[in-house]
C-alpha cells in the first residue's frame, strides 16, 4: 500500500527528555492536589474541557489518546463523558497515581507508563489524539508531531496546547508563574523550547496533517479563571489539526456493474 | 456506590435542591427524619413566608409555584418601616421597583408540600425518610452516610439541609456564628377590620420588633420578636387579650384585629456558618445562613443557595470533572457568601439597634430612617436587596 503520509518516512525515536520527566516525577504525588504543584492545570481543567467537549463532538465510543497525561487530569473528566480513554506517560509515579485515582473514582480508563512511540510501533490508532502541555517538553518537537499524526486514525484529529514563544508568555509563564507567584516549581519551563503556532502548524503540515483550529487560552484575572480565546494566542494555544485526507478518485461510471 | 449525591434534610431547601440537581441525572438521595406522611401533608405553622421576585422564579422554574393554589398567594405591593411610635415612615414603593409588587406571601405548609410534590415523582431521587443520620465521614472520593442502626450510604457529595442548628456540620468540624438574640419569635395570623392595602409594615417598637404582612382579604400574618420573659405573659394571653394589645399597638390602623390561628412560638437564633463546605460536604438552607426573621429571607436564602450550588455542579458534569471537588464547593462557598453575608450582619445590627431603648440608639434609629427616606440611593439599594428584583 502506498504511504501517503510523510510521518511514516521518518524513524520512529524517543522525544522523551529524561531531565523533563525527573523534573515532573518528584512532585507526582502531588498530582490530585488542588493547590499543589500541578495547581494551574487544575485551574485550566475546566478551559480545557470546555475546548475538547466543543472540538471532539460527542465523545460517548470515541477512543482517545492523551499522550503526556501525567496524573490523568484530563483523561479522568473525558472518561466520564463516555470516552475510551488510553492515557499514556514516561514518568512511572504519574502513572501509578493516575490509575489508583481512576480506580477509586470507578473509571475505567487504560493507564500505561511508557513512550507512545510503543503504541505507534504496534499500529495502534486512535479517533483523537491529545498532546497537551507536551510538546514544549519532548526532544525533537518535529518528530513528536510526527508520531502524533501516526497514532491518529484517517478521519480523526490531534489536538496540541502549549505555550506560545513570546514576551508575554515568558513574563507571565515563566517570570510570573514560576517566580513571583510559585504557581509551578522553578525549571518547569524551559522558554526556548516554547513553540510558536506558525512553527507548530508548519510541523504538523509536514508531518501530513493540516490545520483545523487555532484557539488561545487565556487567563482572566478578575475571574480568576482560564478561558478560551479566539484571538489572544499570545501565551497559551490550541493547535487542531486532521489528517490530509488521500484524494479520493471520485467514483467512475465506467466501474458502475451496470 | 449508591449515589451521586445524598442531601441531608427534606425541608424545602433541601428538596427545591434535588430538584433542581435532578436534571442532570445525577443519583440523588435525600434522607429526612420526619414520616414521609409528615412531608405529604405539612400542617400549618403560623410561618408565612415572604418571597422575593427571584424566588418566585425559581419556584416557577422548578414547578412548585404551580403546586400552590393560586388564591394562597398573596402580594406584598409596598412596604412600611416604622419607628416605635409610628411616625417618620420609610416608604418603599412597587412602582419605583419597576414591578407590580415588591414580594408574595406564601405559607411556609404549602411551600413545604409543594417541595414534595415535585420531587416525589423524580426517578433519580430516592427520598429515605424516617431516618436518622449517625455519623458522617469523607475521605478524598467520597462521603459515607452511617444511618442509625448502622446502614452506610456512600456518595460523591455530601449535601446537608438539616436547619441552623445542623449536627451533621458539626460532625464536619465547620465553626459557626451563632446570635441569640436572647428573643422569641412568636407568629400568627390575624383578621382585620380594615384593608390593609397590600403593604407590609415592619415595626420597631422599643420593646419588640413586629412584622405586620398582608395576606389575601382582610387578613395579615404578624411576626413579633419579643425577649423571652415577655413572651411568656404574651403567649398566655386570651385570644381577646392578644387582639385588644395587637390593636391599641398599631393604634387602630387596621381597625380591629382579632387572632385567627394560635400563637406559635419559635426561639430566635441567628447562624451563619464560618465555611459553606468541607471535604465532599456542602451546606445550603438555614445550615449556611440562618437568618433573623425580621427581613424576611430565610428561604429566599435557601432557594439561592441551593440554586448556586446545582449550578456549579452542573457545570461540573458537564465538562466531565469531579462534582464533589474542593474548587467547586470553593465556588459555591465563594458565590452565596457574597449574596448573603452583608444582609446577615446588617439585619443583626438593625434588629440590635432597634430594640434598644437607650437614648442614642433611638436617635441612631430615627437618623437611619431619615436617610433611607429622604436618600434615594440608600433606598434604592434597601430596595433591591430585600426583593431581589435584579436576580
Amino acid at each position: 500500500m502506498k504511504q501517503t503520509r510523510m510521518s511514516s518516512k521518518r524513524p520512529l525515536r524517543s522525544t522523551i527528555n529524561t531531565a523533563e520527566i525527573a523534573h515532573f516525577s518528584k512532585d507526582s504525588a502531588d498530582w490530585w492536589n488542588l493547590d499543589g504543584a500541578f495547581a494551574p492545570l487544575h485551574r485550566m481543567t475546566p478551559a480545557r474541557m470546555r475546548f475538547l467537549k466543543d472540538t471532539i463532538g460527542p465523545i460517548p465510543g470515541k477512543t482517545i489518546l492523551d499522550i503526556g497525561c501525567g496524573g490523568g487530569l484530563i483523561s479522568t473528566p473525558l472518561s466520564r463523558l463516555g470516552g475510551h480513554i488510553t492515557g499514556i506517560d514516561a514518568d512511572k509515579q504519574a502513572i501509578s497515581v493516575a490509575t489508583q485515582y481512576a480506580k477509586n473514582e470507578e473509571l475505567d480508563i487504560q493507564f500505561i507508563h511508557g513512550a507512545a512511540e510503543d503504541l505507534a510501533q504496534k499500529g495502534e490508532t486512535f479517533d483523537v489524539v491529545l498532546a497537551l502541555e507536551i510538546i514544549e517538553h519532548v526532544d525533537h518537537p518535529d518528530m513528536f508531531v510526527d508520531l502524533c499524526a501516526r497514532l491518529v486514525k484517517p478521519d480523526g484529529i490531534v489536538i496540541f496546547s502549549t505555550l506560545n514563544q513570546t514576551w508575554k508568555s515568558y513574563a507571565l509563564g515563566i517570570i510570573a508563574a514560576e517566580r513571583l507567584l510559585k504557581w509551578v516549581p522553578v525549571g518547569t519551563h524551559d522558554w526556548k523550547k516554547f513553540i510558536k503556532p506558525s512553527e507548530l502548524s508548519k510541523l504538523a503540515e509536514q508531518s501530513g496533517l493540516a490545520l483545523h483550529d487555532l484557539k488561545g487560552m487565556v487567563f482572566r484575572p478578575l475571574k480568576n479563571e482560564f478561558d478560551i480565546d479566539p484571538h489572544d494566542l499570545d501565551l497559551n494555544y490550541f493547535l487542531v489539526a486532521k489528517p490530509i485526507s488521500p484524494r479520493k478518485t471520485p467514483p467512475s461510471k465506467k466501474q458502475h456493474p451496470k | 456506590m449508591n449515589d451521586d449525591v445524598i442531601i441531608i434534610g427534606g425541608g424545602p431547601a433541601g428538596l427545591s435542591f434535588a430538584k433542581l440537581l435532578s436534571v442532570t441525572n445525577l443519583k440523588i438521595r435525600i434522607i429526612e427524619k420526619q414520616d414521609e406522611s409528615v412531608l405529604a401533608n405539612p400542617t400549618y405553622d403560623g410561618r408565612e413566608i415572604a418571597l422575593t421576585h427571584h424566588s418566585h422564579r425559581i419556584m416557577t422554574d422548578i414547578g412548585a409555584w404551580a403546586q400552590i393554589p393560586p388564591q394562597s398567594i398573596s402580594l406584598i405591593k409596598d412596604a412600611k418601616v416604622l419607628n416605635g411610635d409610628l411616625t417618620d415612615p420609610l416608604f418603599f414603593d412597587h412602582r419605583k421597583s419597576g414591578k407590580d409588587n415588591l414580594g408574595y406571601m406564601v405559607s411556609n405548609h404549602l411551600i413545604r408540600k409543594a417541595s414534595y410534590e415535585i420531587v416525589k415523582p423524580l426517578k433519580n431521587v430516592t427520598l429515605m425518610t424516617g431516618v436518622e443520620v449517625a455519623d458522617l465521614k469523607t475521605t478524598d472520593h467520597f462521603g459515607t452516610v452511617t444511618l442509625q442502626g448502622g446502614k452506610k450510604l456512600k456518595a460523591k457529595l455530601i449535601v446537608a439541609a438539616d436547619s441552623r442548628f445542623s449536627t451533621t456540620r458539626r460532625m464536619m468540624g465547620i465553626p459557626t456564628s451563632m446570635r441569640d438574640f436572647g428573643r422569641v419569635c412568636i407568629v400568627c395570623r390575624m383578621a382585620l377590620d380594615r384593608d390593609h392595602d397590600d403593604t407590609a409594615y415592619e415595626c420597631f417598637f422599643f420593646d419588640r420588633t413586629m412584622a405586620v404582612l398582608p395576606l389575601n382579604g382582610r387578613y395579615c400574618s404578624v411576626v413579633l420578636t419579643i425577649s423571652s420573659d415577655n413572651a411568656d405573659n404574651l403567649l398566655k394571653m386570651s385570644p381577646e387579650e392578644f387582639g385588644r394589645d395587637m390593636t391599641e399597638r398599631m393604634q387602630g390602623k387596621f381597625g380591629q384585629m382579632s387572632l385567627d390561628t394560635a400563637l406559635f412560638p419559635y426561639p430566635l437564633v441567628g447562624t451563619y456558618a464560618d465555611r459553606f463546605y468541607a471535604n465532599r460536604y456542602a451546606l445550603i438552607g438555614d445550615a449556611a445562613v440562618g437568618m433573623h426573621p425580621v427581613t424576611a429571607h430565610g428561604f429566599n436564602f435557601g432557594l439561592r443557595g441551593a440554586e448556586t450550588l446545582s449550578q456549579e455542579i452542573q457545570n461540573a458534569c458537564d465538562l466531565g470533572l469531579d462534582l464533589g471537588a474542593a474548587d467547586i464547593l470553593r465556588r459555591y462557598d465563594e458565590s452565596h457568601r457574597k449574596a448573603t453575608l452583608a444582609m446577615y450582619l446588617g439585619t443583626n445590627t438593625l434588629v440590635s439597634l432597634y430594640t434598644k431603648t437607650t437614648p442614642l440608639a433611638k436617635l441612631a434609629r430615627k437618623s437611619l430612617l431619615m436617610i433611607g427616606q429622604h436618600f434615594p440611593p440608600a433606598k434604592r439599594m434597601i430596595m433591591n436587596q430585600l426583593t431581589e428584583i435584579h436576580g
